[in-house]
């Protein structure tokens, strides 16, 4: 009975707090699928439906191409950082070796740099070894993350270390031990730092921006941008192209946040 | 082991992608022998308006000239107007540079002897066809540093409706004096008694913004004289800033004025029709007559007596080449930028609704009389001082405007106070960095070599555990620390004239005598203390709530406060600016229909901070929700059965093992939140600029204006490096009393 009536308060608090989070989203829709003269009409009229932003969008002809673009870098990173960032974790969180605490500190410590100042160097760099201007600029300095290895390694420590133990006494090497144990179960986790990536290179402006020259090579994020005029604001335009650039994203979370939920019941039983 | 197979085949789907993608970029290459040129543009005009291409137009014109000159092949970049000047900066200083480039006079370039200038190849008859001021634009010590193309301005403008329902006459030739024009002011506001939210004129000074400087300056005066004196606290100016001062006094602009943005008062004049007159650029009056529907007219700012001339602001944009070892390429570049920019393609800039350079160009513009207009007021235009370290003084001239006007300052001490500052600027000659920048330190260089001697040592010692790591670190080291030891260094060089080389302190000297970047330390420690904890406190809740459900529910609220996330930060920010805006914006709706004062969110600067922290708030508390809900998965339930045996509650249980259990996640999400608090930046450079005045300045907006608008490496890597010490100190501290809580509990 009382356990009724806190879920049912959970759930008003819930739904109120909704409001508040999905309310920009929810002003995104709208003007998306708002009419131009709608929206430039004094007041605006929001609501008046036309799908006239998105027939104006796909018209344009190369936004398949940047959206290819941008899943093509985003899963690279996405498979990269997966698999290098479990592994050195999964080398933190077990592995016994001189110098392992320091180590993982300056790993900690690359988080605490802001990105704006590493990118003219790093350009440099990108530039002397002839990467610039192709989808390897973007991908590689993102194929492994500080934060996601800190994160997974956080992760891998609640695992009781006699997993380990009885595994090695069966004879397991130590990368079956990752393969077979700690990698399956650190999904949830593992689920979660991937869809943090994939989010966040998919939506990921300014490096590309800068490296990127030729227009079949450009992303979502950058190409969009090339429709948009200097001064006058195109927003019907602008959340047209956010709300197209979020329907993947939301189909991968939505498959993604199933197998979170299989590895959580999994982390339940142990 | 299903899901193993799809991410296989998803891998080897991405190598043949990327395969195809060098091969085809490799025969692109390869079948070519002619000479490529590069040219970048920004988005221009639309010419079908079924279409979204911008760049439409340049395009066509390229293929007319390879069709000129067979031999050439041209590469078009298309840049965009949102940070495109950043990819532009990086590609020059980098020596990675196109031919061609579009833009104002290039005065950061040129200082860095990057850009050729074009006098070889500007004939006598070009040079008489020009409009002289078209090639003073471009002139620096006496050479021409670019093919001007098109020339705009700001301008005034009267929604002729307001004017006429008011019953107010239009000045007549479009001139006015201050006085006329303040009592038709009074005038509109009679009229407006009964509206709220309109004004009879709308003013803003923002940075790169030079529209309403005119009013300023409507006494005679000017904020830096032709040979380089900052002249802002001479009385002339003084009684201009005054001036507006009683404007608002007089309720005839609104009493935030300081705070506003150039976006602000267009929605307010353009889009709502709520202000009578208003500064705005050239490109008004396409927006105007084609989008939103107006009967304007443009006129000239108003002068001291009927016997002076006004001072519009107008600038002149063009096509650079940059130099290049290979004289027949810059040949051909100069070539096609010419042509890009010849007599007869000017004639397209009608769609532009910019003014051709050139008078062989004719009068496009006849048949419009807006047009015809706005070309006699910017006659008697003026430019703004030509110097590589214009947007230093006018980020600081324009923030002590807004103080002024925002009542933070008093006028004259306050203009005092920015001529001292800005003749600090005036006085430091910076040399040229670009060469020094290219050369990666040897510091740099080892930490390279000692990431790729790692691996290999890694490899030799046959420890399973660091050859795992080995793979991540070298990537990390390469990626980050390498261009990043280059980075740090910078912030012990000294790059004053003459002096270059040598390790000192004096960028960071320079940095703390900087008041915006002392404002900046302090915004930034505030954002940190209040929006951390209460983000980790939020995602505690909601995740918290979200795992004792069951079923769809749980799927259904874990999905839903997910999914804001994953729109990108730009749009999120976007729809804040317009929830924030004072006299529209969501907020203020409901204020004023609940009977409240409205809230200057964003242009008063007591509140513009908070209002920043509250957009950092109020957001999806996806990844941290996230990370919890994992992390509680590993709670074992036997727990909870046994406490639900002892009879305990739902608070109860909360209390005492789910939080205390959730201890490490917790830490981990207050130190990598406080790690990216310190680094906020996106939202401060969007919702407000560092303004009103300095009260939102942050740190990393300081770091990155200072290295990608000024070239100041030195300044922005020693206030990078102040960061990262704080930041790591902060995160060391943490830690450590987190551990000792942690014993305490054991």
């Amino acid at each position: 009975m009382k356990h009724k009536l806190y879920s049912k308060i959970s759930i008003i608090l819930l739904s109120l707090g909704l409001i508040l989070t999905c309310g920009p989203l929810i002003f995104m829709l709208i003007t998306a699928f708002t009419s131009q003269e709608a929206l430039t009409s004094t007041p605006p009229r929001y609501g008046v439906f036309s799908l006239e932003n998105f027939k104006m969008l796909l018209g344009a002809g190369h936004i398949l191409r940047w959206a290819l673009n941008s899943f093509l870098v985003a899963s690279a990173i996405t498979i990269a950082q997966t698999v290098f960032n479990s592994l050195a974790a999964f080398g933190f969180s077990v592995g016994k070796f001189k110098g392992r605490e320091s180590l993982f500190m300056v790993l900690l410590a690359a988080m605490m740099v802001p990105g704006q100042i590493v990118m003219l160097p790093l350009f440099l760099f990108m530039a002397k070894w002839g990467l610039v201007d192709s989808l390897w600029s973007v991908i590689l300095p993102s194929m492994a993350a500080p934060f996601g290895i800190y994160m997974i390694r956080q992760y891998m420590d609640s695992i009781p270390v006699q997993m380990c133990e009885a595994a090695r006494i069966d004879g397991a090497s130590e990368f079956q031990l990752y393969s077979d144990i700690y990698f399956p179960l650190s999904k949830p986790i593992l689920a979660t730092s991937a869809i943090f990536t994939f989010i966040t290179e998919w939506n990921a402006f300014l490096w590309p921006l800068v490296t990127l020259n030729s227009e079949k090579y450009y992303t979502l994020s950058v190409g969009l941008s090339t429709l948009q005029d200097q001064q006058a604001m195109d927003y019907g335009l602008l959340m047209a192209g956010a709300t197209l650039s979020a329907v993947p994203m939301v189909i991968i979370f939505l498959f993604f946040s199933k197998y979170m939920l299989e590895g959580m019941r999994k982390g339940a039983i142990q | 082991m299903n899901k193993k197979r799809i991410c296989l085949v998803l891998f080897i789907l991405v190598i043949i992608l990327f395969k195809y993608g060098i091969a085809t970029a490799l025969a692109e290459a390869c079948n070519d022998d002619k000479i490529s040129i590069k040219i970048w543009d920004f988005p221009r005009w639309l010419e079908n308006e079924k279409s979204l291409d911008r760049f439409s137009w340049i395009s066509r014109k390229i293929k007319e000239f390879e069709q000129l000159h067979p031999e050439v092949k041209v590469e078009l970049t298309r840049l965009t107007w949102q940070r495109g000047y950043e990819k532009l900066k990086i590609a020059a200083i980098s020596g990675n540079y196109p031919d061609i480039a579009p833009g104002t006079v290039p005065l950061l370039f040129i200082k860095e002897d990057l850009i050729e200038p074009i006098d070889e190849y500007l004939t006598d008859e070009d040079k008489k066809d020009y409009f002289q001021g078209a090639l003073n634009a471009f002139k620096v010590k006496g050479k021409i540093y670019g093919w001007p193309w098109y020339m705009g301005g700001q301008l005034l403008y009267i929604n002729k409706e307001i004017f006429a329902s008011a019953g107010v006459e239009l000045p007549t030739n479009g001139r006015w004096t201050i006085s006329e024009f303040e009592e038709k002011l009074q005038k509109l506001k009679k009229y407006m008694a009964d509206k709220p939210a309109n004004f009879p004129l709308g003013i803003y000074f923002q940075k790169d913004e030079t529209a309403n400087f005119p009013f300023l300056q409507a006494f005679g005066g000017e904020i830096i004289t032709e040979d380089g004196k900052f002249a802002g606290s001479n009385p002339e100016f003084i009684k201009g800033i005054e001036w507006i001062k009683h404007l608002i006094d007089e309720k005839l602009i609104p009493a935030d004025s300081g705070g506003k943005t150039a976006n602000d008062i267009w929605t307010a004049f353009g889009v709502n029709h709520r202000i009578g007159v208003a500064a705005i650029g050239l490109w008004g009056i396409k927006a105007l007559e084609s989008k939103f529907k107006m009967d304007f007219q443009v006129v000239h700012f108003p002068t001291e007596d009927s016997s002076k001339t006004s001072h519009s602001y107008i600038g002149t944009s063009g096509l650079y080449v940059f130099k290049n070892k290979d004289k027949n390429r810059v040949k051909l570049a100069m070539e096609l930028a010419k042509f890009l920019t010849n007599a007869e393609n000017q004639k397209d800039l009608v769609k532009y609704t910019q003014f051709p350079t050139r008078a062989a160009t004719g009068n496009i513009y006849a048949s419009n009389p807006h047009m015809s207009a706005a070309w006699k007021i910017l006659q008697e235009g003026c430019s703004v001082f030509p110097d590589s370290r214009w947007p230093q003084i006018d980020e600081e001239f324009e923030a002590n405007i807004q103080r002024i006007l925002l009542g933070e300052l008093p006028v004259k001490e306050g203009m005092e106070k920015t001529g001292e500052n800005i003749n600090r600027f005036l006085s430091l000659e910076n040399g040229s960095i670009c060469n020094d920048i290219r050369e990666s330190s040897l510091f740099a260089k080892s930490i390279a070599i000692i990431s790729i001697l790692a691996f290999i040592f890694a490899l030799a010692s046959r420890q399973t555990h660091l050859i795992m790591i080995i793979p991540a670190v070298t990537l990390i080291g390469l990626f980050l620390f390498y261009p990043l030891s280059d980075a740090l260094l910078l912030a012990f060089r000294n790059y004053k004239i003459g002096e270059v080389g040598g390790a000192t302190l004096e960028n960071f000297i320079r940095a703390f005598n900087d008041p915006k970047f002392v404002k900046a330390c302090w915004n930034t420690l505030i954002y940190t203390l209040i929006v951390v904890p209460a983000n980790t406190l939020t995602a505690l809740v909601i995740a918290s709530m979200i795992y004792g459900m069951k079923g769809k529910i749980k799927s259904f609220f874990r999905a839903a406060y997910y999914l804001p996330g994953v729109a990108s930060v730009v749009v999120l920010t976007m729809v804040w600016r317009y929830m924030f805006n004072t006299e529209l914006g969501l907020f203020n709706t409901v204020l004023t229909s609940l009977g409240f004062e409205p809230v200057g969110w964003l242009t008063n600067p007591s509140i513009a901070f908070w209002s920043v922290m509250i957009s950092g708030i109020i957001k999806s508390p996806g990844g941290a929700m996230l990370i919890y809900l994992a992390a509680m998965g590993n709670i074992p339930t036997s727990l909870y059965e046994s406490a639900d045996l002892d009879g305990a509650g739902p608070i109860k249980k909360w209390w005492y093992i789910t939080v205390p259990l959730l201890k490490n996640t917790t830490t981990f999400l207050l130190i990598t939140g406080t790690i990216s608090a310190l680094q906020v930046f996106a939202q401060v450079m969007m919702l407000t600029d560092g303004g009103p005045g300095i009260s939102t300045q942050v740190v990393v907006y300081r770091v990155y204006t200072s290295a990608f608008r000024d070239f100041d490496f030195g300044l922005s890597s020693a206030m990078a490096l102040i960061l990262f010490i704080a930041i790591m100190v902060i995160t060391l501290i943490q830690k450590k009393l987190t551990n000792q809580e942690a014993e305490y509990l054991a």
